[in-house]
């Protein structure tokens, strides 16, 4: 009781009264229904991308005043505490973001947590077409849990200018190709290295390993009851290219996350990395460098045929968390206008550009898209992304439904951790899956 | 003036040299990479720069939630140390001036609070302010902060309640003052410096507090600086390294004027207890 | 008056003014303590998850488990690390510039910087900062001809966890030269005095005058800094997240792990109630072979009730 009544002194109270006075007397005029509440949580922090989202929020209220929808920010650091907390509470939020692996550790709450989304989806699809890839990360036990919002995706990403410098053909097409120009292009006493592979406990490391498994033919890593089948010849010789990349990389590739992989490409030390095509204004403020000198391709295969034209895609949509079919409805209609071309299309551009990729098959929000400022001058790299988007996968989630295991296969870095064992302790890479394996095994 | 150098006074001003550059020679290389482009800061790390600019501080304090922030921060603040002041004061003078048994006992049990695993119990911690409608408050947030500040403070507190002669409380007694009216009007003014030391404290626990601050504080607009610069700096895939160490330095600016403003009295606060 | 109910009113009064302090430690500390220990008999997977009461089993499988031992002795390392590396170098820097020197004023309050920045922020920049090839401490020591081959910093196993208790360091010894600048400042003036007179040499002073006087300080220190050590998790899980391997996984960072990214908070709070039950234990051992010093507030204040 004097808890709550020193909080009512908060200076944000102060504000909330004004507030609360004024909309009481605003009702006592028009005497209008006040506008249901709805809350979204994502977890893209970085000032840019709040603001984008914010600019979709503010026309969303203003176009349907009967909601007033409201974002909160986490940071993807503290979503795995904070959102369980949330739902423990009682007061969680009713549109949440999620990846894959997050929705497998949020659904483990059961009931009280994500709630299905079959029915806001289908209202959302009447009004967008969706691309079934993105949808298809989402769907478990007849339902669909979460509402595609956008996509990404991994490419090599190379340095035009080093590979012409040195007299190489590009984009490389094979795994071979790969190799031979990592190898050209390494020189390790003027600091320079043909690849930056995280061979660390990161979940860059996940995403850059797993989508050469993929590529190697591997993309598959449970079988239909769920069991592990990683230690396989694909995975031996992915774990065995992988292995030579490494050795074409920077000396402190274990301790690397996303900003020194990035930093590395950007910086000119090295000349390729798995990476999104995530980093446009980095690449025009800091590389020195033109658009046209960044090199986007699809991630190399094996020239023997042997593996698949593949990449890891992860599909960021959002998960309905209340059962109240009024508010249900209310966000079927924000998804909806979200992803409805002007407005999807203009934030797509302008958010983070390149990084979110499309989830609808829209040729009026791709053109919205590609006509915002920084885009459009990256616009062949950002096609090969969209170009890529029908060959991709996701583990553990490939056939309508998703072994529980993968929340802790990407949670704990499972690949990485066998990558980061096979760097620094030189074991061979038969070895290193069946570390993997191993790792995949001693999960209940 | 007399000059009476000595080969040891000299020795020791360069060991002070040293051990202070090691200490913040890493502050001084945030401080000037804060003043260089981010391309420069990329590309080759060198000591000399090539050229300078403020656009980290321009994109900090006109395009990032900056002034938010600290206002969230400083509101956390001071309730923070509006709070432990109190709390500090009687819990100090309780446990150092007064006679009950399990004192002892009681003033390591408020030690314990330092025993606490917080990465883990975050969740719990949610729960029980929910219950108790502190969530998304910075009061929430200020008593949390108060609960590890205490302890310590009351500790700090008690080198100058000791240095106090009891005689103070004896003649108040004769004088018929009830020890209420003692510990306010007699105990504590002999103590001020070292309140000021303990709000100082205080201040910089919560200033850094960031784990309960990003749990607690569910609404954008209540987020406090470390929230917002955690955001800023580990943006998802970039870290833009020339803002980056803009952001250290502007996180530290503000507890750098505090401390030119009474840092004077802090110091002499915590040396207050030798006058006696 | 009688002395009895002077006692009793002095007792009365000493309790309520502690007890606002006390209802919040047990508000913020005791209760989510009980409501881990709670969780940790039971099989719960994700906090909120479905769970059955399963007895001490998750104690058994931590007792198991290799990881788990190993973690505990990096902590034991890690705290240690810390606490002597941070002590001696806060303690040398209190006494160099409690002496009065030109500009004394101007150090002790730059002094305090690297403590008010975010843990976050000074993660990220470390991190950078120890970068194999572009960062400026590889950089530099390569331009002084210091090393051939750029030092890991943070990617080689042996090193990674000196570089973490360096960082972990830089941000606390300024803390702790201001509690032991603090302590100095108590020391008596006549009894250096006193000591010259006699003739005795620095070290001496050091030994017979200033060590004594620091000796209550350093004990509370040695506890509380113990503690703080321990549960050090910010900095560990933003520089390395507790590798390379397991090379800088003290028991916070493995916890926090297990909980939150491999699917067992039930097992994790086990293991850090265990940490906590270790902690407990050195906290008694330490208070009673340090009793003297912990026995607070001298005996004349008991006179007044006489």
């Amino acid at each position: 009781m004097k808890l709550s009544i020193i909080k009512d002194f908060r200076f944000a109270s102060f504000r909330k009264f004004g507030i609360v006075t004024t909309s009481v007397l605003t009702l006592g005029t028009i005497a209008q229904a006040a506008p249901l509440q709805l809350t979204m949580q994502h977890m893209e922090q970085p000032p840019s991308r709040v603001e984008a989202m914010q600019v979709v929020v503010d026309k969303f209220n203003e176009k349907y005043p009967e909601y007033r929808m409201k974002q909160n920010v986490v940071g993807w650091g503290e979503a795995f505490t904070r959102v369980p907390a949330q739902i423990e509470a009682g007061v969680s939020v009713d549109l949440q973001q999620a990846i894959p692996g997050f929705f497998v550790y949020v659904r483990e709450m059961g009931a009280k947590g994500v709630k299905p989304a079959t029915s806001v989806y289908e209202q959302v699809a009447k009004e967008v077409k969706f691309i079934d890839a993105y949808v298809d990360q989402y769907r478990a036990d007849g339902e669909i849990w979460a509402i595609p919002a956008f996509g990404m995706l991994e490419l090599l990403m190379y340095n035009k200018k080093h590979f012409e410098e040195a007299g190489i053909p590009h984009p490389p097409k094979t795994t071979e190709d790969v190799l031979a120009a990592a190898k050209k292009l390494t020189d390790p006493d003027n600091d320079r290295y043909g690849f930056a592979l995280p061979a660390s406990d990161t979940l860059a490391g996940t995403q850059s390993i797993y989508t050469w498994m993929g590529a190697f033919g591997g993309k598959k890593i449970f079988d239909n009851s769920c069991k592990p089948i990683v230690n396989n010849p694909q995975n031996k010789r992915a774990y065995s290219f992988l292995k030579e990349l490494a050795s074409y990389s920077p000396p402190d590739i274990g301790s690397y996350a996303w900003a020194e992989v990035e930093g590395s490409l950007v910086s000119g030390r090295a000349s390729m990395i798995t990476f999104k095509n995530a980093f446009m204004n980095a690449w025009i403020n800091d590389s020195g460098l033109g658009p046209n000198d960044l090199g986007a391709a699809p991630i190399p295969v094996p020239n023997d045929g042997s593996g698949e034209r593949f990449s890891l895609a992860y599909s960021n949509a959002f998960m309905v968390m209340t059962d109240d079919p009024k508010k249900q409805e209310g966000l079927a209609k924000f998804m909806s206008f979200w992803l409805s071309p002007e407005i999807y299309g203009e934030w797509l551009g302008t958010s983070e550009p390149g990084l979110f990729l499309p989830v609808t098959d829209d040729s009026k929000t791709n053109e919205v898209m590609f006509s915002a400022p920084v885009l459009s001058q990256f616009k062949d790299q950002h096609q090969t992304s969209l170009d890529e988007a029908p060959y991709t996968g996701m583990y553990g989630f490939m056939q309508n439904n998703y072994c529980p295991q993968v929340g802790q296969f990407e949670g704990q870095n499972f690949t990485a951790k066998a990558m980061e064992k096979m760097v620094v302790e030189d074991i061979s890479p038969d070895e290193a899956v069946g570390y993997l394996e191993e790792l995949m095994l001693n999960v209940k | 003036m007399k000059l009476n150098f000595s080969i040891f006074s000299l020795l020791r001003l360069f060991v002070i040299i040293m051990i202070l550059f090691i200490l913040l020679a890493p502050f001084l290389w945030i401080l000037l990479a804060s003043f260089r482009p981010n391309m420069e800061l990329v590309r080759n790390q060198s000591l000399i720069p090539n050229s300078l600019t403020i656009e980290n501080y321009v994109s900090l304090f006109s395009k990032s939630g900056y002034w938010q922030w600290i206002i969230n921060s400083l509101i956390v603040a001071i309730y923070t140390v509006l709070i432990s002041i109190p709390l500090i004061v009687a819990g100090a003078y309780s446990v150092y001036r007064t006679y009950f048994w399990g004192r002892n006992a009681l003033s390591l049990f408020l030690l314990s609070v330092y025993i606490f695993p917080t990465a883990l119990l975050v969740v719990p911690i949610f729960r029980i302010f929910n219950d108790l409608k502190l969530v998304d408050s910075h009061l929430g947030c200020a008593l949390m902060n108060t609960a590890f500040a205490v302890p310590f403070g009351i500790w700090l507190l008690q080198a100058f309640l000791k240095s106090l002669p009891p005689e103070l409380e004896e003649a108040a007694a004769v004088d018929g003052i009830g020890r209420m009216r003692t510990l306010i009007q007699i105990i504590i003014p002999q103590v001020a410096p070292g309140i000021i030391a303990i709000a100082m404290f205080a201040f910089i626990v919560s200033w850094t507090e960031y784990l309960f601050a990003m749990t607690l504080l569910l609404s954008n607009d209540l987020h406090t600086l470390p929230i917002g610069l955690t955001g800023i700096v580990f943006g998802q895939y970039r870290v833009n390294w020339g803002f980056a160490a803009a952001g250290a330095v502007g996180s530290a600016i503000p507890v750098f004027l505090l401390f030119l403003i009474v840092g004077r009295w802090f110091i002499r606060g915590i040396s207050a207890g030798a006058i006696k | 008056m009688t002395k009895q109910d002077f006692r009793s009113r002095d007792a009365r009064l000493g309790f309520l003014l502690v007890l606002p302090a006390v209802v919040l430690v047990i508000l913020v500390v005791i209760l989510p303590i009980i409501s881990g220990i709670q969780i940790s008999f039971t099989s719960q997977r994700v906090v909120g998850s479905e769970y059955e009461f399963i007895g001490l089993k998750n104690y058994f499988e931590l007792f198991e488990d290799k990881q788990f031992i190993a973690s505990l002795g990096k902590s034991a390392i890690w705290v240690l690390a810390n606490g002597f590396f941070q002590t001696l170098a806060a303690l040398l820097i209190a006494l160099l510039i409690n002496q009065p020197f030109r500009g004394q004023n101007f150090v002790r309050t730059w002094i305090i910087l690297p403590w008010a920045v975010p843990a976050a922020v000074t993660a990220i920049l470390w991190r950078w900062m120890f970068d194999a090839s572009s960062g400026i401490v590889n950089t530099t020591m390569k331009g002084m001809d210091l090393v051939q081959k750029p030092v890991l910093f943070l990617a080689n196993p042996d090193i990674a966890g000196m570089s973490l208790t360096f960082v972990n360091s830089w941000r606390y010894i300024p803390f702790l030269t201001i509690i032991f600048l603090a302590s100095l400042a108590s020391v008596p003036e006549e009894e250096y005095e006193a000591a010259k007179v006699d003739g005795a040499t620095p070290w001496l002073q050091f030994k017979s005058i200033t060590f004594p006087n620091l000796l209550p300080t350093l004990t509370v220190l040695g506890l509380v800094g113990t503690l703080w050590a321990s549960n050090v998790f910010d900095i560990i899980w933003m520089m390395t997240r507790g590798g390379p391997g397991d090379a800088t996984t003290t028991v916070p960072v493995l916890m926090y792990d297990m909980a939150f990214y491999g699917y067992n908070i039930s097992k994790a709070t086990a293991g850090a109630i265990i940490f906590l039950f270790i902690l407990i234990i050195f906290a008694f051992v330490f208070i009673f072979a340090n009793r003297k010093q912990f026995v607070i507030a001298s005996d004349t204040f008991q006179d007044l009730s006489k």
